[in-house]
C-alpha cells in the first residue's frame, strides 16, 4: 500500500518551471534574434563603410584629375600667350628692317607661332587622354576602397597548413622538427617571409597571406572579362567580385584567379562580396580661346608696325592678310581659335551633377547550427559621390588673377622675350580647387 | 611613209609650240614695261611668288608730286584699253591704290606719299576669271620662304651653336641674354637634325627634349576627330601638311644655356633645303 503524506500531497514548488522553461525559452531566441541581426547589422555597416568609402575615394580622384586639366589648361594658355607675344616681337624686330625686312619677320613669326602650337597641340592630345583615363581612375579607386573597407574577414591557412605546403611537414612529422627549426618555421609563418631562402619566397607569401590580402595587393578587382582599362574609354558601370570560405580552405594560388570576376566565380562561396561601380565614361575636353581680344590688339600692333614701315604699297595688304592668318581669332575670313586652354563644357553637369555611384553586396551564407539557423544573406549599401565646387564658380580654365592686356603691352614693348613661368604666375589657380562629399547614400 | 613624216613634223611644231610658244605667251601678258615718270630710280626689281602665281614687282623714287603720278597712270591705262578695277585713297596711310586689268593681265599701282619721298610700286601678275587676288589669296609657306633673301645677314653666329655647312644666315637678334638666328640650309631636314644631334652633343650640350611636327599633326587630327577643335587655317592650307609634318624642335640644356633649334623643310629649295630658327639663352 503507497501512502502519501498529505503534505506532500499539497507540495507545490516547482510550478514556476514550466514557466520559468518557457520564458528562457523566449530569452534564448530573443538573444539568437538579437545575434542574428547583430550579425546582419555588421553586414549592414560593413558595406555602408565600403560603399562610402569607394564613393569618396572616386570622388577625390576626380577632384585631383579636375585640378590636374585646370593647371594644363593654365600652362598651355600661359605658353599660347608667350609664343604669340613673342612671334609679334619677331615681327617688329624686323619688319622696318629694309624691303624685305617683313618677309623675315614673318618667316620668323610663323615659325614661332607653329612650334608653340604644334607643342600645344601635344599637350592637348595628353590632356585628351587623361580625360579619358580619369573616370577609369576613379572607378579603379573606388573599388580599391570599398574592397578594403568591406570587412572581408577571411582567415589565412593555419599554420599546419603553411608548414605542410611550405616544407613538406604533415601529420606526426611535426614532432620530429626541432624547437630550433620550429621556432624558425613559426617566425617566417608570423612575417610572412624569408628573406635567406629566396626559392621558398614566392610559397611563403602563398601560404600566409589570405586570398582577399593577394587579390587587393595584385589589383586583382581591376581585372574581368575581356574588359580591361588600358584598351580605351572605361565602360559606364563595371563589377568586381571576391569569394571565400570561412575555413579558409580553396586559397587561390597564384595560377588560380578562382576568385576573380569571370563567371561571377565568387558567388560560389560561402562568404562573397561584390562591387558595382557606375559612373561617366570620360571627361570630354574642349580647346578654345578666351583671350581673342587681346590677340586682336597684338594683331593691332602688327598692323600698326606695318603702317610705319617702308614696305611695298599694295604688298602691306598682303602683310595684313599673313597677319590675320597667324593672329586673326575674328578677323576676316580667317578666324582660328587658338589652343590656349582647355575647357570642359559645360561643367555642370560634368561635375556637381555627375557623380560616382557605388554599390557594395555582401554576402554570408545561411550558418545551421542545429537549434538555430543563421540567416545571414545579402546585405547591400548604396552612396554616391562627387567632385563639385563649392562657391559655384570653380573651372577648369584659366582664371587671370590680374590685368594681362599690360602684360602683353609690357613685353612687347620691352622686345624681351617673354617667360612662361611669369605669364603662368598671372592665374589664379585656387579656380581649380574642388570639393568631394558623399551626396547620397543608403 | 610620207603620212609619217607630216605627223612627225606635226608633233615636232606642236612640241615648240608647247614648251616656247605657251609659257611666253602666258608671260607675254604681264611682260610689258610699265612707264615711270622722269627722273625715276629703280629701287626694286624682283618676282615673287604670291597666292599661287609669280608677281612681277618694280619700285621707284619720283621726283614728281602723288597727284600727277596718279593722273599719268589713269590717263595712261585708259589709252591702252586697260580697265579701272580699284582707284583706292588711303589717305590714314598716305598712300593710293590704282589696278588695273586687261584680260588676265592686271597692274597694280601703288604710290606712296611719305614725307620727303614718292614711292610708285608696280606689281603685274595674271588673275583669272573667279580667281582672287593675291592679297586675298594669301601667302603659303613655299612663297613666303622663297622670298627670304638668300643673302648673308648681318650680325654674327654663335659660338656654343654651330651652323651648317653652306647655310645663309637670315637673320640675327641678340636682346640681353637672348639670341635668336634664322639660316636657309641647303640640307634637307633630317640631316639638318642629325647635324644638330651630332654637334651639339659634341660642344657639351644635351638633347633634353625633341617635339616632332608629325606628332604634333596627328594630335591635331585626333582632336579635331575626337573633339570640337576647330579647323586650324595654318595647319589646312595646301602644303603646310607636308612642312610641318617634317619638322622637328630640338631643346639642349647646358650648364652654360638653353637653345631651342627648330628645322623645317624649305619648299622652295625642294628637293632638299631647309629653314633653321634658333633661339639661345645664355645662363
Amino acid at each position: 500500500m503507497i501512502k502519501i503524506s498529505r503534505n506532500k500531497a499539497r507540495y507545490e514548488k516547482g510550478q514556476i518551471f514550466p514557466f520559468l522553461i518557457a520564458v528562457l525559452v523566449v530569452i534564448l531566441i530573443a538573444i539568437m534574434i538579437t545575434v542574428n541581426l547583430g550579425q546582419v547589422g555588421m553586414l549592414k555597416v560593413d558595406t555602408s563603410n565600403a560603399a562610402d568609402a569607394g564613393a569618396l575615394a572616386a570622388a577625390s580622384t576626380l577632384s585631383g584629375y579636375l585640378l590636374g586639366f585646370g593647371l594644363k589648361s593654365d600652362f598651355m594658355e600661359a605658353h599660347m600667350i608667350t609664343t604669340e607675344i613673342w612671334a609679334v616681337i619677331n615681327f617688329l624686330v624686323h619688319c622696318g628692317d629694309g624691303p624685305y625686312g617683313w618677309i623675315v619677320g614673318l618667316v620668323l613669326a610663323l615659325i614661332t607661332h607653329i612650334a608653340g602650337m604644334i607643342k600645344n597641340f601635344i599637350e592637348y592630345f595628353i590632356a585628351l587622354t587623361e580625360g579619358k583615363m580619369a573616370w577609369g581612375q576613379a572607378k579603379k579607386t573606388a573599388f580599391q576602397y570599398a574592397f578594403q573597407n568591406a570587412g572581408v574577414d577571411e582567415v589565412r591557412p593555419t599554420f599546419r597548413q603553411f608548414l605542410e605546403g611550405v616544407y613538406g611537414i604533415s601529420g606526426d612529422e611535426i614532432n620530429d622538427v626541432s624547437p630550433a627549426d620550429m621556432a624558425h618555421y613559426y617566425n617566417v609563418y608570423s612575417i610572412g617571409d624569408d628573406p635567406n631562402n629566396a626559392g621558398l619566397r614566392s610559397l611563403i607569401k602563398q601560404y600566409t597571406q589570405t586570398g582577399f590580402n593577394k587579390y587587393m595587393e595584385e589589383a586583382r578587382y581591376w581585372r574581368w572579362g575581356k574588359i580591361a582599362p588600358w584598351e580605351g574609354t572605361f565602360p559606364p558601370r563595371v563589377t568586381s567580385g571576391y569569394g571565400w570560405n570561412d575555413d579558409g580552405t580553396n586559397v587561390c594560388t597564384g595560377s588560380n584567379d578562382c576568385r576573380v570576376n569571370e563567371g561571377e566565380a565568387y558567388k560560389n562561396y560561402e562568404n562573397w562580396v561584390e562591387v558595382e561601380i557606375m559612373g561617366n565614361i570620360m571627361y570630354p575636353l574642349d580647346i578654345y580661346s578666351p583671350l581673342a581680344e587681346l590677340f586682336e590688339a597684338a594683331r593691332d600692333r602688327i598692323l600698326d608696325a606695318i603702317e610705319d614701315a617702308d614696305m611695298w604699297g599694295w604688298v602691306e595688304d598682303i602683310a595684313d592678310f599673313v597677319v590675320n592668318l597667324i593672329f586673326g581669332i575674328t578677323a576676316g575670313s580667317t578666324q582660328f581659335t587658338f589652343p590656349a586652354g582647355l575647357e570642359m563644357s559645360p561643367i555642370v553637369p560634368n561635375t556637381r551633377q555627375n557623380p560616382m555611384h557605388v554599390w557594395v553586396r555582401r554576402y554570408k551564407k545561411n550558418k545551421d547550427i542545429g537549434l538555430w539557423n543563421f540567416d545571414y544573406g545579402t546585405s547591400e549599401s548604396y552612396a554616391q559621390g562627387r567632385a563639385f565646387g563649392e562657391r559655384g564658380t570653380e573651372d577648369i580654365t584659366p582664371a587671370l588673377s590680374g590685368q594681362i592686356s599690360g602684360f602683353i603691352t609690357q613685353w612687347i614693348d620691352s622686345g624681351d622675350k617673354p617667360e612662361v613661368d611669369d605669364m603662368y604666375d598671372m592665374f589664379d589657380t585656387s579656380q581649380h580647387l574642388f570639393e568631394t562629399e558623399i551626396s547620397y547614400a543608403r | 611613209m610620207l603620212r609619217q613624216k607630216n605627223i612627225l613634223i606635226a608633233a615636232v611644231v606642236l612640241a615648240l609650240i608647247t614648251v616656247f610658244c605657251l609659257p611666253g605667251f602666258a608671260q607675254a601678258n604681264v611682260d610689258f614695261e610699265v612707264p615711270v615718270p622722269e627722273g625715276s630710280s629703280l629701287v626694286e626689281d624682283r618676282d615673287i611668288a604670291m597666292g599661287g602665281r609669280q608677281i612681277k614687282i618694280k619700285v621707284y623714287t619720283a621726283p614728281v608730286s602723288s597727284a600727277a603720278i596718279l593722273g599719268y597712270y589713269r590717263s595712261f591705262f585708259s589709252q591702252q584699253g586697260f580697265q579701272k578695277i580699284l582707284d583706292k585713297p588711303e589717305p590714314e596711310l598716305n598712300k593710293h591704290l590704282l589696278r588695273f586689268k586687261q584680260g588676265d593681265a592686271v597692274v597694280a599701282i601703288g604710290v606712296l606719299n611719305k614725307p620727303g619721298i614718292n614711292k610708285i610700286v608696280i606689281a603685274r601678275y595674271l588673275q583669272k576669271a573667279g580667281q582672287l587676288p593675291p592679297e586675298k589669296s594669301g601667302v603659303s609657306l613655299t612663297e613666303l620662304f622663297s622670298m627670304v633673301p638668300k643673302k648673308e645677314a648681318a650680325g654674327k653666329d654663335l659660338a656654343a651653336v654651330p651652323r651648317p655647312d653652306n647655310s645663309i644666315r637670315a637673320a640675327f637678334t641678340e636682346r640681353g641674354d637672348h639670341t635668336q638666328l634664322l639660316y636657309i640650309a641647303p640640307m634637307n631636314a633630317v640631316s639638318v637634325v642629325d647635324f644638330y644631334k651630332k654637334e651639339m652633343e659634341a660642344q657639351g650640350w644635351e638633347l633634353k627634349r625633341e617635339v616632332l611636327g608629325s606628332e604634333g599633326l596627328g594630335a591635331y587630327g585626333i582632336a579635331k576627330e575626337d573633339a570640337f577643335t576647330p579647323e586650324n587655317p595654318i595647319l589646312e592650307r595646301p602644303g603646310h601638311k607636308q612642312v610641318i609634318q617634317e619638322m622637328s624642335i630640338l631643346e639642349f640644356s647646358a650648364d652654360f644655356g638653353d637653345a631651342e633649334i627648330t628645322i623645317l623643310p624649305d619648299p622652295s629649295q625642294a628637293p632638299a633645303g631647309s629653314v633653321i630658327k634658333i633661339e639661345y639663352d645664355e645662363k
